[in-house]
């Protein structure tokens, strides 16, 4: 893998977070989770105290697939206490961030020139879903 | 060995204030189901990685042997590569227990990941080198 396409993962990841957090920073915990999909990513994001976060009877974290609603959804279940996890601060909620993309960074990233052309859709894509996300959250603010 | 992406990849992420968590060397594994794009290659193919004796018994028991198989890896942000290192590739029944057979084409479940880190997780197609001695 080139490095115009490691770049691109890195940039990708960073705007997933940004979008997680715009997801789950106004939200209490407990909340159901809040998503978005376009038809290459998918995110949910929740917030919940830290003793839910995880453990063997916590609820797993669920991702649909709302590109085709048919197939199975994406589960991640955090067997460990939340609490065991290094670094948790037991005062603080946790936000999870459960994110699935379709894009193929291995193919197309690789190709010669192509990393270019991603990056800007890419960066385009979620900063516009971004936009959107944080103009819904103030808009449940407001109201 | 070939392979190449079965699915979608997934990321899983913890934060607290909106700051990212490291997470790694958790006491128990984080568990997390895999989205394969073509349903039908849950029938096709092996989940996870079938040890040779449970190859020769389906020979032997005349089902046809896997070629290729789907596994789990993450991404190994020190090597810039996908692996399989410390994590393992398992299939869930519908009470959240590991399913018996893995391995064993046509199983049609689900392939997951257990890993005691967060990170980027993908399922992968892998062509099983096949070998007559």
């Amino acid at each position: 893998m080139d490095n115009e396409t490691l770049a691109v993962r890195a940039e990708l990841k960073a705007q997933v977070a940004d979008i997680g957090r715009a997801l789950s920073i106004n939200a209490p915990a407990g909340a159901p989770a809040a998503c978005i999909a376009t038809r290459a990513i998918g995110v949910c994001a929740e917030k919940r105290t830290a003793a839910d976060a995880g453990g063997a009877d916590a609820q797993p974290y669920t991702l649909a697939n709302l590109q085709d609603p048919s197939a199975a959804p994406t589960i991640a279940k955090m067997v460990t206490v939340a609490l065991d996890i290094p670094g948790i601060d037991p005062t603080v909620p946790v936000e999870a961030v459960l994110f699935s993309s379709t894009m193929d960074l291995h193919g197309t990233g690789s190709q010669v020139g192509s990393a270019g052309r991603l990056t800007l859709t890419l960066t385009l894509t979620l900063t516009l879903t971004l936009t959107l996300t944080l103009n819904l959250t103030q808009t449940q603010a407001q109201t | 060995m070939d392979s190449a992406r079965a699915g979608a990849s997934v990321s899983f992420l913890l934060l607290q204030g909106g700051v990212e968590l490291e997470v790694s060397g958790l006491p128990q594994p984080l568990q997390l189901t895999l989205p394969v794009l073509d349903s039908a290659e849950l029938h096709r193919s092996c989940v996870g990685q079938p040890d040779a004796a449970t190859l020769l018994a389906r020979m032997v028991g005349g089902s046809p042997a896997c070629s290729s198989s789907l596994e789990c890896r993450y991404w190994d942000e020190a090597e810039k590569v996908w692996s399989t290192e410390g994590c393992r590739t398992v299939v869930y029944n519908e009470e959240g227990g590991v399913e018996e057979g893995v391995g064993v084409a046509g199983g049609g479940g689900q392939p997951s990941c257990e890993c005691t880190h967060l990170s980027d997780f993908v399922a992968v197609k892998a062509c099983l080198p096949l070998t007559l001695t």
